[in-house]
């Protein structure tokens, strides 16, 4: 029989929606193991039936609910942030290797908000504003080198020279913050350490309304991914759609960044992965992407966390060391890449 | 009955005159071509009737508005646009043509499209047993054929195409330019710049001859395909040769 558009197109949705069901129980899984296991492990059903409401008295209740589910919950909504981030950035920038991180968007939230905590003493529901002006500072910067060109190594080239300037600065308010540098060295190595309700309910409530506006975007970034022109073509408000998908990126960014610091690679290796097995339609990528992200985050700081307890590892080195060769790969193997 | 008129366009880039006062008509089921040396201005007229560069002075008109007056949802009711370089994107070929189909309005998985016709030109340009490829997988040729598709797939008023055939071999660049002749038959208007100028002459009804961003010849076969004419244009002679009365090529001499 031959294959017609609407059966190949057919096809190819009911394999995705396959792969989201797979992701969805990753995602569970990932939850439940980030919940359990710890200095002191707690057995599946014991989490099972303390999450529905159950066995609330126990000591096992007091961890799960004080401890590990709030930290659960914001390293997944951290893990989806950081991916959406880098499907919008390579989305707008039309290149599979533009990641919040590579692009410097991490840097330049991570210089104004040493600013607001060095000189400012910004109180800690504010921070995501300062960390959201640098990282628009640092992607319209990026965006104003490279533009939307197809050209990876404009961009990557863009992305180097704003990291490196926007590290350099935070290098010198380090240098002259003094007892407050601690604080910021601390901050910059990454990690969930003593995550509260309180950190969870600002990234929730934060992140939550942004996740939903790129779910609604997705569509149209597929039409931007076809060059401007055709997009145009299309009925795309280029200019506009581009602005808000930058917009969005650095919000999400700026989130993850104020509470978890600068965390990287994750924007890059997570839509990646998650291109390979559900493809570039975004539509799809992108509840893979936060699904995934949130999975993979969950599970390194399990990592972070357990591999040297009672002490923890800080989360952003671990996820620099794994991201770091992944990236040199795909750099390495740039013909192979899917785009 | 549509009538798409371009009037005293005049486009500076950067500072350079690209396009210098260039009018002309295109009636529904014409077939209009754009001809001219590289750095002509082709690419950019073409753009500018889209929409996409906003001309210094003069208008485009669709019946009796103005394209630049209408929002890009408006615009993508009228025009087709197929660039001269189609990017390399992550997609699929059934991916593109969908998109192409469904626009902004691509939500869920809606296949809003005349199968039909779309499977028809699926036969034609011989691309059925790539539709489930990525377009990063397939040859230049075969992507380029994917996006005719993809814009020849759309129903809309007008169909801008740029350098349609170039990449092609001379099976597949006759077939697309059937396609296009097949669309100005029920009632499209199709703009297209080729620097072919035997499937110009062969298939377009009217020609707009650019040089250095000048209008230096508009209208039929005999007004634009004179040898002195194209002599002056593109620096060389050309044979101009006719068969049954029609031109069946254009060669260099």
């Amino acid at each position: 029989m031959r294959e017609t558009v609407e059966t190949a197109y057919r096809h190819i949705i009911s394999h995705r929606i396959r792969i989201l069901l797979i992701l969805s129980v990753l995602l569970f899984i990932s939850f439940i193991m980030g919940i359990s296991i710890g200095p002191i492990s707690i057995p599946i059903l014991d989490v099972i039936l303390c999450l529905l409401g159950l066995h609330k008295d126990s000591f096992a209740a007091v961890i799960i609910l004080n401890i590990r589910l709030p930290r659960v919950l914001v390293s997944a909504l951290a893990g989806a942030c950081l991916a959406l981030a880098g499907c919008l950035t390579q989305a707008t920038f039309r290149n599979p290797l533009a990641s919040p991180y590579i692009l410097g968007l991490s840097y330049g939230a991570t210089f104004v908000l040493s600013i607001a905590i060095v000189y400012l003493d910004a109180p800690f529901a504010f921070l995501p504003i300062f960390a959201f002006l640098g990282s628009l500072l640092a992607i319209s910067l990026v965006f104003a080198i490279a533009g939307s060109s197809w050209d990876t190594a404009a961009l990557i080239l863009a992305g180097i020279a704003i990291s490196a300037f926007f590290s350099s600065l935070t290098s010198l308010i380090l240098y002259f913050a003094g007892a407050k540098a601690y604080v910021i060295i601390f901050w910059i190595f990454g990690g969930l350490t003593g995550v509260s309700w309180n950190v969870f309910w600002v990234v929730f409530l934060g992140s939550l309304p942004i996740l939903i506006a790129v779910a609604g975007l997705a569509g149209k970034l597929n039409i931007l991914m076809l060059g401007d022109d055709i997009a145009s073509s299309l009925g795309l408000d280029v200019n506009n759609i581009r602005l808000l998908a930058i917009i969005l990126a650095s919000l999400l960014t700026a989130i993850v960044v104020s509470y978890l610091g600068p965390i990287g690679f994750v924007g890059l290796i997570v839509p990646h992965i998650c291109r390979i097995i559900v493809g570039s339609d975004n539509r799809f990528l992108i509840p893979a992407s936060a699904m995934f992200g949130a999975s993979f985050l969950t599970l390194v700081d399990l990592i972070a966390r357990t591999a040297i307890a009672p002490a923890e590892l800080p989360l952003g080195a671990i996820i620099g060391v794994m991201g770091s060769p992944y990236f040199a790969y795909l750099v390495r193997n740039r013909r192979r890449l899917l785009w | 009955m549509v009538e798409l008129s371009v009037e005293n366009i005049v486009v500076d880039i950067d500072g350079n005159r690209i396009l210098e006062s260039i009018s002309f008509s295109a009636k529904s089921g014409e077939i209009i071509c754009v001809i001219g040396p590289n750095g002509s201005g082709k690419t950019t007229l073409l753009r500018t009737i889209l929409g996409v560069i906003r001309p210094k002075a003069g208008d485009v008109r669709i019946g009796n508005r103005s394209i630049y007056s209408m929002s890009w949802k408006e615009k993508s009711a009228i025009f087709s646009y197929l660039p001269q370089d189609v990017p390399k994107v992550p997609f699929t070929v059934v991916e593109l043509i969908i998109f192409g189909l469904n626009g902004v309005a691509s939500h869920s998985s809606a296949v809003r499209c005349n199968s039909t016709r779309v499977e028809s030109i699926l036969d034609s340009l011989e691309m059925r047993h790539l539709i489930s490829r990525s377009i990063t997988t397939i040859s230049g040729g075969e992507r380029k054929l994917a996006y005719v598709s993809m814009a020849l797939s759309r129903d809309v008023d007008a169909y801008l195409f740029d350098e349609p055939t170039a990449h092609l071999d001379y099976r597949h660049a006759v077939e697309v330019m059937n396609l296009l002749r097949v669309l100005a038959r029920r009632g499209k208007i199709v703009i297209f710049a080729t620097h072919d100028l035997t499937l110009a002459a062969r298939y377009a009804d009217k020609f707009v001859l650019l040089n250095h961003g000048k209008l230096v010849g508009v209208g039929g076969l005999d007004d634009v395909f004179r040898p002195k004419l194209l002599r002056s244009v593109y620096g060389i002679e050309f044979y101009i040769i006719r068969k049954n009365g029609s031109v069946s090529a254009v060669v260099p001499k």
